[in-house]
């Protein structure tokens, strides 16, 4: 679109501010989280805060890998987050797939149903859930709490596949039952490499959903074999005393892994694959 | 050699059918083009065909086999889509060798149909790339290849030229034809809207209205002979010009009279079927008007546009009926725009339908 060098300019201007202060109003707690992390105790308490840290060290971090059990709770959040994204990529796009795809009756009230239990909120499921894994006797074990994660997960991936499924052309399906291959090898074979894009970021939710959630963690599991890091931190606020730079550092440690794995991702979540399949 | 044998066959969309029994034979070896307007019903019967929808009633028979709950793998059949449907993340040799690799057929075999049907259409250079990489006449040909290595006994096309510009289009119609020559034992079925696919490739089209068949026969029996009033508008560029009449029955012979024109235009025999209704359609086309000379029995009107194409002008003619009489004269003449035209025709070219749109 043409524009006046004015009238860019101001837009330009106007774009840049807005972009500036959205970047503030989210990286400035991330900020705080990683100045708060390098300093010492006897600073952190300091009034008035110091913006950039006087005597930088690395002791909490040193307290929190070393000295804590904070590495094994990121290892089993790892586990269960892992877990999660595998489980629920797989069943989201085999039940995602005939939603999308094929004719059967009860199709539209089943994707129906699908969102429905995404829309179920947490806080009312946790004490029924908790009860049907107390039967399974899977409290306090990553097994459960997988399960636990899964039942908002799967709704969730298996929603996001079926528009994403939709929006490769059916010809490519019909393509592949002609060339004689099963509904199963289309899918395997044929839909879900064109799905790359999709099953990443369905996958990455899983993944950011397992690695952060508080709530289940902090009442389904309790001994350290089982406990993820979000409930590990809450073990770093006893009563009213916060051990600030501790927290601050494992803060910063546990979003290391998740800042990676989107980096990584970000390609295959912008390509789209299915350029060039159909006319274009 | 696989013939098609089509009896009876509907198609339902629950309470809507678009199929309203078909009745269609289609001889081993044969290439059959299935013609008409959109929404007629010729994709869904390629597609039942195909096996990618049920048949609701009725025989499909393939080879002489009932084919209607076949898989579609198990018919003999390959397909090439309008949108190519190609397999983006596969090379073209993937793409190409996918169906094969599906039936567990052993490498060398594969490699060696993959590559002389690759030969065959000038894709060899392009084995390794991917479909994005591809223009879009390479595309088509790629798809034609991709059924050409399942070695079929018959081929479907479902538009598969509509997608491609006009120059690509000629040239990838002058490689199917080449292929239906390279392989005279495949049954051919060809879907299209465009009348010269249909009429350059076909050894007999299919006309599809509404859901039924209009007419059966090879172009040229299309062409000279329409059964009804839907094919000789359908075929022919521009179309036919239909200009309804009456019968005038007093003097000594009768007479077919077009409204707005006062003299006889032509005289029937006594024993003309035509006689019995008072009212009809006659149908003539424009290559078969000429300029009247003095004396000749005439229709006459006003220009309203003269398309000039070049080695022949279309002229269309305002003769005060609801559709302008279009005339197809050769050379580059233009007759302004309201200039009065008289123009002519012999008894012999004309077609006469009745009044129900069946031809006399």
């Amino acid at each position: 679109m043409v524009e006046r060098p004015r009238t860019k300019m101001v837009r330009r201007c106007i774009v840049a501010f807005g972009l500036v202060l959205a970047l503030f109003w989210s990286l400035a707690p991330v900020y705080w989280v990683v100045v708060t992390s390098l300093k010492t105790s006897s600073e952190i308490y300091a009034l008035p805060p110091t913006l950039f840290p006087h005597h930088l060290t690395f002791e909490n971090y040193r307290v929190a890998l070393f000295e804590s059990d904070f590495l094994r709770f990121v290892l089993n959040s790892a586990l269960v987050a892992l877990g999660v994204t595998v489980v629920s990529a797989i069943i989201g796009a085999l039940a995602a797939y005939p939603v999308a795809r094929m004719r059967f009756k009860g199709r539209m009230t089943s994707a129906r149903l699908i969102v429905m239990a995404y829309l179920l909120p947490p806080s009312l499921l946790f004490i029924p859930l908790f009860l049907v894994l107390q039967h399974l006797g899977l409290v306090d074990t990553k097994t459960g709490l997988i399960l636990a994660y899964l039942t908002f997960t799967v709704p969730f991936c298996t929603w996001m596949l079926i528009g994403y499924f939709g929006t490769i052309p059916a010809e490519l399906d019909e393509a592949a039952r002609i060339d004689g291959a099963s509904r199963l090898q289309t899918l395997s074979k044929v839909i879900l490499p064109i799905a790359t894009p999709g099953i990443t970021v369905v996958g990455l939710f899983a993944f950011t959903h397992a690695w952060n959630e508080f709530l289940y963690a902090l009442v389904y599991v309790y001994s350290k074999d089982s406990k993820t890091f979000t409930a590990g931190l809450s073990g770093l606020v006893m009563g009213d005393t916060f051990i600030w730079g501790q927290l601050m550092a494992s803060s910063v440690i546990a979003i290391v892994p998740i800042l990676i794995i989107y980096i990584a991702a970000q390609k295959y979540i912008v390509e789209g694959l299915a350029a060039g399949s159909v006319k274009g | 050699m696989t013939n098609l044998s089509l009896q009876a066959v509907k198609k339902a969309f629950g309470p809507v059918e678009v199929l309203h029994g078909i009745d269609l034979e289609i001889a081993a070896g044969e290439f059959v083009v299935f013609v008409g307007p959109s929404g007629c019903g010729k994709s869904t019967m390629l597609r039942l065909i195909a096996g990618l929808e049920e048949i609701t009633s009725g025989t499909l028979e393939i080879g002489g086999e009932i084919a209607n709950s076949l898989p579609p793998a198990e018919r003999g059949i390959a397909m090439v889509f309008q949108s190519y449907a190609l397999y983006p993340h596969m090379t073209v040799y993937d793409n190409m060798a996918f169906g094969l690799k599906i039936s567990g057929m052993a490498k060398p075999e594969i490699d060696q149909r993959v590559r002389r049907a690759a030969d065959m259409l000038q894709l060899t250079p392009y084995l390794d790339r991917h479909p994005k990489k591809l223009s879009g006449g390479q595309r088509q040909r790629v798809a034609i290849g991709r059924a050409v290595t399942r070695d079929p006994k018959v081929f479907l096309f479902d538009e598969p030229l509509s997608n491609l510009d006009a120059a690509l289009r000629v040239a990838t119609r002058i490689e199917i034809a080449n292929l239906k020559e390279a392989m005279p034992d495949a049954t051919m079925v060809y879907v299209t809207h465009d009348q010269v696919e249909a009429m350059t490739l076909a050894d007999r089209i299919v006309v599809f209205n509404d859901g039924h068949i209009e007419q059966v026969g090879t172009p040229l029996e299309l062409y000279t002979q329409p059964a009804n009033l839907f094919v000789a508008r359908f075929i022919g560029s521009p179309a036919m010009n239909i200009i309804p009449f009456d019968v005038l029955k007093g003097g000594d012979r009768p007479a077919l009279l077009i409204k707005g024109v006062s003299e006889t235009v032509v005289s029937l025999g006594p024993d003309d079927k035509i006689c019995a209704g008072g009212t009809g359609y006659l149908g003539i086309r424009p290559e078969h008007l000429r300029v009247a000379r003095d004396g000749d029995m005439a229709l006459e009107g006003a220009v309203l546009v003269s398309e000039r194409l070049g080695e022949l002008t279309n002229i269309h003619l305002d003769i005060g009926q609801d559709d302008p009489l279009i005339i197809k004269v050769p050379g580059m003449i233009a007759p302004r725009r309201g200039e009065k035209m008289k123009v002519t025709f012999d008894r012999e070219n004309i077609h006469l339908f009745e009044a129900e749109g069946l031809a006399v």
